[in-house]
C-alpha cells in the first residue's frame, strides 16, 4: 500500500472498522476455546501450519500502487468447514495468517487487517454453512453448503479489499472489485478443499498426495497471473508510448518493475527515443544555424538595394548589381551544400564502384590545382591499388578537405595530400602548416558552420559534408591537431 | 551623432556606415571586438552610442558590452546582429542595451533608433 499517512479517512476508518470487528469475532469464540479438547489444539497447530505455509506460497496481481493477494489458504479453509470446530477454524485461521503474513516485509497494519477480513469471512462462511445443518463431507448437500459458504467468503473479502484500495485510490469501487481473477479462485480452491476433506475422511495418508495436483496448480496459476501481468505492462508501455509520441508528458517511458520482457522492450524504446530526439536536435540546430547563416547574405541585399539612389549612377549601380549578385551566389552555395549534407547522410544513396586510388587522387589534385596555386603537394604511394566507393562522393569530400585546408593557412604554405592503406580501412590525409586549429574545437569543426573565424571565406558546410560522406561509407572522419605548427585532416573508409 | 560601429563583414559595415552618414551622423568603423573595447574604454571617448554586432571574430559582442561596461563606460549600445535567440537578448538587456536589431532589418530602424537617443539623453 502507500504510506499510510496519505489515506484518505474513508480508508483508515474501514481498516480501524475491519480490524477491530474481525477481533471482537475472535473474542466470541473464547468460551469455545477455553473448552478445547487436547485434539483440538492438535488441529488447530496443524492449521496454522498449512496456513502459514499456504501464506509463503502467495501469488500477487498487482493493482496500481496496491496488490491483490491470492494464496491456497481458502482451499484450507474449505476443509475446515467439514473437518474442525468452528472455533478450532477461526483461531487456526487468524494465527496461521499473523504467522504467515508477519515474516513478509508487508507494514503490520496490513497484515492486521488481513488477519480482520479473513475473521470477518470465516464467521460468515461458518453461518451460511450451518444454515445448511453443517453437512459432512460425504453429502453433496456439503459441498453446495461450503461452495455457498466460501463464496460468502470471497464476497466478503472483496468487499472489504476492494473499499479500502477504491478508497486510497480514489477510484470507483466496482472498478476494483471486478477484477476477474475472483471466481477462478472461489472455484479452485473449493474443489481443491473438498478434495482434500474427502481424502482426509476416506484415507488421511493419501493426503500428501494432492501436493503434486497442488504445485502444478500453483505453478499454472502463477504462469496465468505472470502473463496478466505482463500483459498490463505492454498496455501502460502502449499507453505511455501513445502519450510520448502525442506530445505529452515526459520522453521516456517508465520502466515497469519485475516485468523482465516489458522493461528490455521499455529500455531499447528508451534507446531508440533518444537516439530520435538527439536526430531531432540536431536537426533542430541545423536550422537555427541555417537561418543564421543565411541571414548575413540578406542583410547586405536588403542594405545596399535599400540605400540606391533612386537614379543611380553607372557605377554605383553596377557595384551594387555586382554585390547583390555575389551575395546571391553564398546563398545558393548554402543552399547547395545543405542539400548536399541531406543526402550525403545516407548510405543508400551512394554508388559504390572500385577506383584506383592514384587515380582518385590525382583526380583531387587537378581539380583544386587553379585554387591551390601551387601549394599542394601530392604523394603517390598506393602502386594501383583499389578502394571501393562512391568515386564522385569521395573525390567532393577530398576537394572539401584541400579547400579547406588552403583557404585556412597563409599564402605560400604547404598542404599535403596523400592516401595509406591500412589493415581495414583506406585512410585518405590533407596536411596543412597553417597552425593548426584552436584546441578543445577538434570535434567542432567538423559540425555545420562551425567557422572557427567569421573571416574566413566558404560557408561552414565543407567539413561538415566530409563528415557525413565518410559516415555514408561506414568510415569517420577527423583531425590530428598539432596547435602552433599545422593540422591533418582525415578521411577513413572501410576496405 | 558620434557613431562607433563594430561589425566584423565588410559588406554589411559599408552599407550601415553610408546609411548612418546619410543619416547626418559620424561614423567610425571597427571590425574586432578587442579594438573596439580599447576605444571605448578610454577616458576621453568621443563616442556618443555604439553600434555593436555580435559574432565578433576575437571576442563576443556581449563581452565587448560586459568590458566597457566594467570599466565604467555607459555609452549607450544598440546591437546588431544575427542571432535572434531569447537568451543573448536576455543578456544584451540586463547589460542596458538601448536596442536589440535583428539582421535583416530596414536602416530606418537603426536611424530610428539613434533619433531616440538623442531625444532622451542618457543618464
Amino acid at each position: 500500500m502507500s504510506q499510510p499517512g496519505g489515506w484518505p479517512t474513508r480508508a483508515r476508518v474501514l481498516i480501524a472498522a475491519v480490524i477491530l470487528v474481525g477481533a471482537v469475532t475472535l473474542v466470541f469464540r473464547l468460551p469455545e476455546i477455553a473448552a478445547w479438547t487436547l485434539l483440538d489444539l492438535g488441529l488447530c497447530a496443524g492449521l496454522v501450519a498449512l496456513v502459514a505455509i499456504g501464506e509463503l506460497f502467495q501469488l500477487e496481481l498487482p493493482y496500481r500502487s496496491e496488490k491483490v493477494t491470492f494464496s491456497i489458504s481458502d482451499a484450507i479453509w474449505t476443509a475446515g468447514l467439514f473437518l474442525v470446530p468452528p472455533s478450532v477454524l477461526a483461531t487456526g485461521l487468524v494465527l496461521g495468517v499473523l504467522v504467515g503474513q508477519l515474516v513478509q516485509p508487508w507494514a503490520l497494519v496490513k497484515v492486521a487487517f488481513n488477519a480482520g477480513q479473513f475473521l470477518i469471512g470465516i464467521n460468515v462462511a461458518l453461518v451460511l454453512f450451518s444454515a445448511f445443518g453443517s453437512p459432512s463431507v460425504n453429502d453433496p448437500l456439503g459441498w453446495l453448503a461450503a461452495a455457498v459458504a466460501m463464496a460468502g467468503f470471497q464476497v466478503v473479502n472483496m468487499t472489504l479489499m476492494a473499499g479500502v484500495i477504491s478508497a486510497i485510490e480514489r477510484e470507483p469501487f466496482w472498478s476494483v472489485a471486478l477484477v476477474q481473477t475472483r471466481v477462478l479462485h472461489w472455484v479452485g480452491n473449493l474443489a481443491i478443499g473438498i478434495v482434500g476433506a474427502l481424502l482426509w475422511v476416506a484415507e488421511p495418508r493419501a493426503v500428501p498426495l494432492l501436493a503434486v495436483p497442488l504445485v502444478l496448480t500453483f505453478l499454472a496459476y502463477r504462469g496465468w497471473l505472470r502473463s496478466v501481468e505482463e500483459r498490463d505492462a505492454m498496455r501502460e508501455l502502449a499507453d505511455e508510448a501513445e502519450q510520448i509520441s502525442s506530445g505529452g508528458g515526459t520522453s521516456r517511458l517508465t520502466l515497469p518493475p519485475g516485468q523482465e520482457d516489458a522493461r528490455t522492450l521499455a529500455v531499447s524504446l528508451n534507446g531508440m527515443l533518444a537516439r530520435l530526439e538527439g536526430a531531432f536536435e540536431r536537426e533542430r540546430l541545423f536550422i537555427r544555424e541555417t537561418s543564421h547563416e543565411l541571414r548575413t547574405p540578406i542583410t547586405i541585399c536588403r542594405g545596399h538595394l535599400e540605400l540606391l539612389d533612386t537614379e543611380p549612377d553607372a557605377t554605383e549601380l553596377k557595384e551594387t548589381v555586382d554585390l547583390v549578385v555575389d551575395e546571391l551566389d553564398r546563398m545558393a552555395r548554402i543552399v547547395e551544400d545543405m542539400n548536399t549534407l541531406a543526402r550525403m547522410e545516407d548510405p543508400a544513396s551512394l554508388r559504390r564502384v572500385e577506383i584506383g586510388v592514384d587515380a582518385l587522387v590525382a583526380d583531387v589534385a587537378a581539380k583544386t590545382a587553379l585554387l591551390a596555386d601551387g601549394r599542394l603537394r601530392v604523394a603517390r604511394s598506393t602502386s594501383g591499388l583499389q578502394v571501393t566507393a562512391d568515386a564522385q562522393r569521395l573525390t567532393q569530400a577530398l576537394i572539401n578537405l584541400v579547400k579547406n585546408a588552403v583557404q585556412h593557412t597563409p599564402e605560400g604554405t604547404l598542404v599535403e595530400l596523400r592516401a595509406t592503406s591500412r589493415p581495414a580501412q583506406w585512410r585518405f590525409e590533407v596536411a596543412d602548416y597553417g597552425g593548426g586549429v584552436p584546441a578543445g574545437s577538434e570535434d567542432a569543426v567538423f559540425q555545420p558552420f562551425c567557422t572557427g573565424t567569421s573571416t574566413r571565406p566558404g560557408n561552414g558546410l565543407g567539413l561538415a559534408i566530409v563528415s557525413g560522406i565518410a559516415r555514408a561509407h561506414g568510415g569517420r572522419a577527423g583531425l590530428d591537431n598539432r596547435p602552433g605548427e599545422g593540422a591533418t585532416f582525415w578521411l577513413e573508409v572501410p576496405r | 551623432m558620434n557613431v562607433l560601429l563594430v561589425e566584423d563583414e565588410e559588406r554589411i559595415a559599408a552599407f550601415m556606415a553610408k546609411g548612418l552618414r546619410r543619416g547626418s551622423h559620424h561614423v567610425e568603423v571597427i571590425g574586432e571586438g578587442l579594438p573596439a573595447v580599447g576605444a571605448l574604454a578610454e577616458p576621453d571617448c568621443q563616442h556618443d552610442v555604439v553600434v555593436l554586432d555580435l559574432g565578433l571574430p576575437d571576442i563576443d559582442g556581449l563581452e565587448v558590452l560586459r568590458r566597457i561596461r566594467a570599466y565604467g563606460s555607459a555609452v549607450p549600445a544598440i546591437i546588431v546582429t544575427a542571432r535572434s535567440g531569447v537568451a543573448d537578448q536576455l543578456r544584451a538587456s540586463e547589460l542596458g542595451v538601448s536596442d536589440y536589431l535583428v539582421k535583416p532589418f530596414p536602416l530606418t530602424l537603426l536611424l530610428a533608433s539613434l533619433a531616440r537617443l538623442t531625444e532622451t539623453p542618457s543618464p
